[in-house]
């Protein structure tokens, strides 16, 4: 499994399987796997969709401070 | 000659410059300048500092006065220009030249017009627009790709502004999508504001790597001051800004440059901020969709994601029954591509009656070859397909794909039908059943005579006459016209 990086990678990755899935072209053994993987990413999606970047506020925060001393 | 010093008062010195000015300056004038300092005062008043400007620098300067009818002259100047009096601005006075006893020589302000100002606010207007165009920054900020989620967003407004309130609330309470958002203050209109807004920008560029857009919102229903948006630095840092900027400034009837070159313009606050909350929500109706049709392709296997997902056959018949049915409409097309081909083959046939017929036999027999070998094959392929399902044991799809598999078979005699009764028309036409018949073909050097206009027929020539079951060789004699 590769790692989970960008949100547009990952919804790329979504629609390149779900062609195949369309298109027939993924065979027995990889369906599970090509499944469990589609979960992953939709999972890592609205991940990406719905977190708050506290991360990146405080980073902001701190800098404002060092700025006005 | 008396040495008597003649001695008079300031108060008469001030009376007879006061006096010469009256005499000298009846009339008001025109006059075009640039107001330095406002300087309103409270009761309703204003001593404008006014100044000529050559190169920047200030060349001349007297101070006005308006009198109690600065409220309905700066009225009038902001119904037509949408911008309060203000510093730095350019105007043209209708003004009368007093000495005054206190402030020495004024500009008393009778009016104010708002159309020359107008004319002026307008022309910046132009200018910068052109002077982006040559420069090629018109439409640079739209150049950029917005994240397809721009959740973390530079804010430019007033601390205290409506518009900001505006923006924040629907940001925030709309669903969850966990939007952050950092507030750089500035001045957000008036002859500040560009340079303040600017000044935010560069802060936000050195922070760039945590944005992913800048939006500059300002509201509150106040419709003037906003000809700063049409300030060329202003507008020009806006198009070469290396994030998307959003404006959300207000409603202007005539939209600014800067409204114009952004990214994307929301107009209001609220509908910059909606602007936001549309673009993921509509990732989110995306992210739903494609789980959808993911879990609608394999229901059963999204359901059991979490334990053993192994394929199990009778997830697996839906698929095959699909497949099948897919075939099946394949043989379906086949069939009836196959009756075209002979109905046209048939029609040809018709019209080039005298040659064809031998020929079109043999094109009948390749064709019901070749439309075997495709059938057979087809045939062979579901067949393929029955023996991986027999892995499956499922013994209820096997009797389905059999009797599909024995489609080709059927097809196949009918074509043959079909083809034998086309043969047997064309049969009729062949040549050799017209020799039957009495008639016979006369040839020459071995080609047929068809009329007598053949430079070959010449007295002595040799001609073969074909019928039924010979040949019969003769000389000719004659050459003649029907009789």
């Amino acid at each position: 499994m590769s790692e989970l990086k960008s949100y547009d990678k990952a919804v790329e990755e979504l629609n390149v399987i779900l062609e195949e899935l369309e298109e027939g072209e993924i065979g027995i053994d990889d369906l599970s796997a090509k499944v469990k993987r589609a979960s992953e990413l939709i999972a890592f999606c609205q991940d990406k969709l719905k977190s708050t970047e506290k991360d990146v506020k405080s980073i902001l925060e701190k800098m404002d401070k060092e700025e006005t001393e | 000659m008396s040495t008597e010093k003649q001695i008079v008062n300031l108060r008469q010195i001030c009376n007879s410059v006061k006096k010469t000015i009256a005499d000298r300056y009846k009339l008001a004038y025109w006059v075009r300048a640039e107001i330095h300092k406002l300087n309103k005062y409270p009761n309703g008043g204003a001593y404008p500092e006014l100044v000529h400007k050559e190169e920047g620098r200030i060349v001349a300067q007297m101070r006005g006065q308006i009198w109690n009818n600065f409220t309905s002259i700066e009225n009038k100047f902001q119904a037509v220009t949408k911008e309060k009096l203000q510093d730095g601005m350019e105007v043209l006075l209708f003004a009368k030249i007093v000495y005054t006893d206190k402030g020495g020589i004024a500009l008393n302000i009778l009016d104010i017009d708002p159309q020359f100002t107008l004319g002026a606010l307008q022309r910046e207007r132009q200018e910068t627009w052109t002077k982006l165009e040559k420069q090629g920054l018109l439409k640079r900020n739209q150049l950029l790709s917005l994240s397809r989620l721009p959740k973390r967003i530079a804010v430019i407004s007033g601390a205290s502004s409506k518009g900001l309130n505006d923006f924040l609330e629907v940001l925030y309470k709309s669903e969850a999508y966990g939007f952050m958002t950092h507030l750089f203050s500035a001045t957000l209109q008036g002859d500040y504001a560009p340079q303040s807004i600017m000044k935010a920008l560069e802060k936000i560029a050195q922070r760039k790597q945590y944005f992913d857009a800048v939006v500059i919102v300002r509201g509150g229903g106040e419709e003037v001051g906003m000809s700063c948006y049409n300030n060329y630095d202003l507008c020009a840092a806006i198009a070469q800004f290396p994030l998307p900027v959003l404006t959300g400034i207000g409603h202007s009837t005539n939209l600014t440059v800067a409204e114009m070159i952004a990214f994307d313009n929301g107009i209001t606050p609220t509908a910059l901020a909606q602007f936001f909350v549309g673009k993921l929500s509509e990732e989110e109706k995306l992210l739903r969709r494609l789980s959808e049709q993911i879990q609608q392709e394999f229901p059963r296997l999204i359901l059991n994601e979490r334990q053993d997902l192994s394929v199990s056959a009778s997830d697996f018949s839906k698929s095959v029954k699909q497949h099948l049915q897919k075939k099946n409409h394949q043989l379906e097309m086949l069939n009836q591509k196959i009756q075209g081909r002979a109905l046209s083959r048939l029609d040809k046939g018709g019209a080039a009656l005298g040659r064809i017929g031998q020929a079109f036999q043999v094109l009948c027999r390749q064709k019901t070859r070749s439309s075997q070998q495709d059938l057979s094959s087809l045939g062979l392929g579901i067949s393929r397909a029955s023996i991986q399902l027999q892995r499956n044991k499922q013994l209820d799809l096997e009797l389905k794909i059999k009797s599909i598999g024995r489609m080709p078979k059927q097809i196949i005699q009918r074509e043959s039908e079909r083809l034998n009764h086309i043969q047997s028309k064309t049969k009729s036409l062949d040549p050799s059943n017209v020799l039957k018949r009495g008639f016979s073909i006369a040839r020459i050097n071995g080609k047929a005579v068809s009329s007598k206009n053949n430079d070959k027929l010449t007295t002595g020539a040799i001609i073969e006459t074909e019928v039924v079951d010979g040949v019969i060789i003769s000389e000719i004699t004659e050459v003649k016209n029907k009789s």
